[in-house]
């Protein structure tokens, strides 16, 4: 475009030149036809003087030439007459040629402004079509567009310009149009722009550039400079194509990614893509952080590498089965490379389909199970305890209902002694069940919770009944049943026929614990019960039926391997037990542990 | 059914809870067993196998203060004793090799007891 205008240019200073030369010539001719006619008007003045003097000549002479004086002057005012017509006559010739010549000349001249004028007229009208479409395509393109002088100062929108921003064409020009760019990117924009226009360099930028609603859109703004022949700038034409969709949908996508990103890293699960067949194209930074593989090396197939050997051709054949069903799951063991232990793997993954329905990946998560397995595991040893425990429990009830059978002399008294026992055993499975995170019964709940039942006590003590010991001594809880059902027995007795029967007897329980090797510790019970006056005289026929005497005596040295004594003093009964307690706490007590 | 179906009979009771293992004992004599034990720990139980030379049954509490019975039931069937688990645990929670091994539930009955074990024993 800039090379036609030049030359559009160089035609009008051709044409200016021979106009100049045109012009030039007619005045010089115009001139030279003046001259000539001058010298015409003169000569053809002397011609009618002499004329004029001739005809007095003549009429003065006589009728016969009589007179030689007026006879030489008569031919000597015709000679003078002859050669002023001779001269008359040549000038008019020359006159003649002159203005032939001029007119040619006019002729020629007239034809040639003609000439010229016809081709400035096509030429001019040729520029104004080229002006008119150029700006028709300036209005018509989408982009806004606009030119600025050498020095930088927009002088020319287009229409776009000013129907997008709203600007009136004053606000715009100068570098008023950079006021339209968001304020954040402003000054930015105006550095920019002031260092292309003095480096003469391209400007290019991409802005937010406010629309007459106040709404900001991205713009790619491009800028060229204009040169003339000297390679001077002359002018700067600017550009801004509007690129919000674009700008926003690649942002969008990539906040999409970024989001994508963020969760598949943030997630415990391990994930990955692959294509068909199970060949791995990328994994998740999880994967190599738990496997210690590369993200190359889990490629194609190097993940199968980190599964269990017995568990890959699981995984193999889980992949053939994935192409028809469209699915892919199994559960195979993945090795954790920081503990060098396998650890059990739901491995899963779908197909990521075109429109056409055509997979393009699969996109799979393998997520650690190992936990639940475990928990899922420890939860049927604990569901299996408890039946243990219930069918256990239903035995002891049946053996100590059908002991109490034996010993009863009477319904009533069954009735009594049955309800507690049961009563006594229904406490015990309260303290074992009320044990906050599998903490064990110590000592001074069991004891105290047991002799409450009889006495009121405050603080583990009343007038009769003294409890001395360190609280918080640890019981295991296979003891815990039998020694309640020990210690019941024997404050029923007590109650019935010893120290509590009567308000001058005194029950005083003592216990301490001493270190009896590693994580053990023996604990001492001692039971002394004084101010009794009507002991039995015979101890092979005990009052109580004998029941506790045989729990103390015989079921806590068989089942807990304890030490205990049983006797009566002068003033009451003396009973010891000693029995191993553990000073660790279990994280969750079961007998199979 | 006569009276005493274990008429003669050894049998090694393994039980750590001390009420069980007298009803054990009780209705092993009752049908004329001759109880050996009854012991309350495997240790113990380790240690009678080792002394008796005859063995004619057996009946084993499966957990026996938290520790399983199974190196017990082991031992006793290479020396080709028969025996029965008496527990509350269902026939899943029991070793495979154990699937075929009769069990007595707890709570359990003295007949029971005898009914089980008799077809155990030969001769």
């Amino acid at each position: 475009m800039a090379d036609r205008a030049g030359a559009r240019h160089d035609d009008r200073l051709k044409l200016r030149d021979e106009n100049e030369q045109l012009r030039t010539a007619l005045e010089s001719a115009l001139e030279n036809n003046a001259l000539l006619t001058d010298d015409n008007e003169r000569l053809g003045r002397r011609i009618a003087l002499l004329s004029n003097q001739l005809k007095a000549v003549q009429a003065a002479r006589p009728s016969t030439n009589s007179d030689p004086v007026v006879v030489e002057r008569q031919s000597q005012a015709e000679e003078e007459l002859r050669v002023a017509f001779e001269e008359l006559q040549v000038l008019t010739e020359e006159l003649e040629v002159a203005n032939t010549s001029l007119h040619q000349t006019n002729l020629e001249l007239d034809a040639r402004v003609e000439e010229r004028t016809l081709q400035i007229r096509e030429i001019n009208s040729a520029l104004r079509a080229a002006e008119t479409s150029l700006r028709t395509i300036a209005n018509l393109v989408p982009d806004l567009l606009w030119r600025a002088n050498a020095s930088g100062e927009a002088d020319w929108f287009n229409q776009r310009w000013f129907e997008y921003t709203g600007n009136e064409p004053r606000e715009s020009s100068g570098r008023g149009w950079i006021d339209a760019i968001h304020p954040l990117d402003r000054k930015k924009a105006r550095d920019a722009w002031a260092a292309a226009v003095k480096s003469g360099t391209s400007y290019q930028r991409e802005d937010l550039i406010c629309d007459e609603a106040g709404n900001y859109r991205w713009f790619l703004v491009r800028a060229e400079p204009t040169r003339d022949e000297h390679n001077q700038i002359t002018s700067w034409f600017a550009a801004g194509t509007d690129i919000h969709e674009q700008r926003t949908a690649l942002e969008a996508l990539r906040q999409s990614e970024l989001r994508f990103r963020t969760m598949v890293e943030g997630m415990p699960q391990l994930v990955w893509r692959a294509i068909d067949g199970g060949q791995w194209t990328w994994c998740s930074p999880q994967w190599s952080a738990f496997t210690g593989q590369s993200g190359g090396a889990s490629c194609a197939m190097g993940w199968l590498d980190a599964f269990h050997p017995a568990d890959r051709p699981l995984a193999q054949r889980a992949w053939a089965m994935a192409q028809e069903t469209g699915t892919l799951e199994f559960e195979g063991r993945i090795l954790q490379a920081a503990e060098q232990r396998f650890r059990h793997h739901r491995t899963r993954a779908l197909p990521v389909r075109d429109g056409q329905g055509r997979t393009l990946e699969w996109l799979g998560t393998s997520t650690d199970v190992d936990d639940i397995i475990q928990l899922q595991q420890h939860q049927a040893v604990l569901v299996d305890e408890l039946q243990h425990r219930t069918r256990n429990l239903m035995a002891v009830v049946q053996s100590i209902t059908t002991r109490t059978v034996r010993r009863s002399s009477t319904l009533e008294n069954f009735q009594a002694c049955i309800d507690d026992r049961l009563s006594a055993l229904a406490r015990v499975q309260g303290l074992l069940s009320r044990r906050e995170g599998g903490l064990r019964v110590p000592f001074d709940a069991l004891i105290r919770e047991e002799l409450s039942a009889h006495v009121g006590l405050e603080k583990g003590c009343s007038s009769q009944v003294t409890t001395e010991g360190p609280p918080g001594v640890r019981l295991r809880s296979a003891l815990v049943q039998t020694l309640a059902l020990g210690l019941h027995e024997l404050a029923t007795n007590a109650v019935k026929y010893g120290a509590l029967a009567k308000p001058e007897g005194h029950l005083r329980v003592a216990w301490r614990v001493e270190d009896a090797g590693p994580q053990e510790q023996r604990l001492f019970i001692d039971w002394r019960e004084t101010g009794v006056t009507d002991l039995p005289k015979d101890e092979a026929q005990p009052r109580g039926g004998g029941y506790g005497r045989e729990l103390i005596e015989r079921a806590l040295p068989y089942q807990l391997g304890a030490h205990t004594s049983y006797g009566f003093e002068n003033d009451g009964l003396h009973c010891t037990i000693e029995v191993n307690v553990p000073t660790d706490e279990p994280r969750l007590e079961t007998s199979h542990a | 059914m006569p009276d005493q179906p274990l008429q003669g009979c050894r049998v090694l009771v393994v039980e750590d809870e001390y009420l069980l293992a007298d009803d054990l004992t009780n209705a092993l004599t009752d049908a004329g067993a001759y109880v050996l034990g009854p012991a309350g720990s495997i240790e113990d139980a380790a240690a009678l196998i080792a002394a008796e030379a005859r063995i004619d049954a057996a009946v084993l509490d499966v957990n026996v203060r938290g520790e399983m019975v199974f190196p017990i039931a082991d031992t006793l069937r290479d020396r080709g004793v028969p025996f029965a688990f008496a527990t509350g645990y269902d026939q899943w929670a029991l070793p495979e090799r154990f699937a075929d091994s009769p069990r007595v539930e707890k709570p359990f009955k003295g007949y029971h007891l005898a009914e089980t074990l008799r077809p155990l024993i030969s001769g």
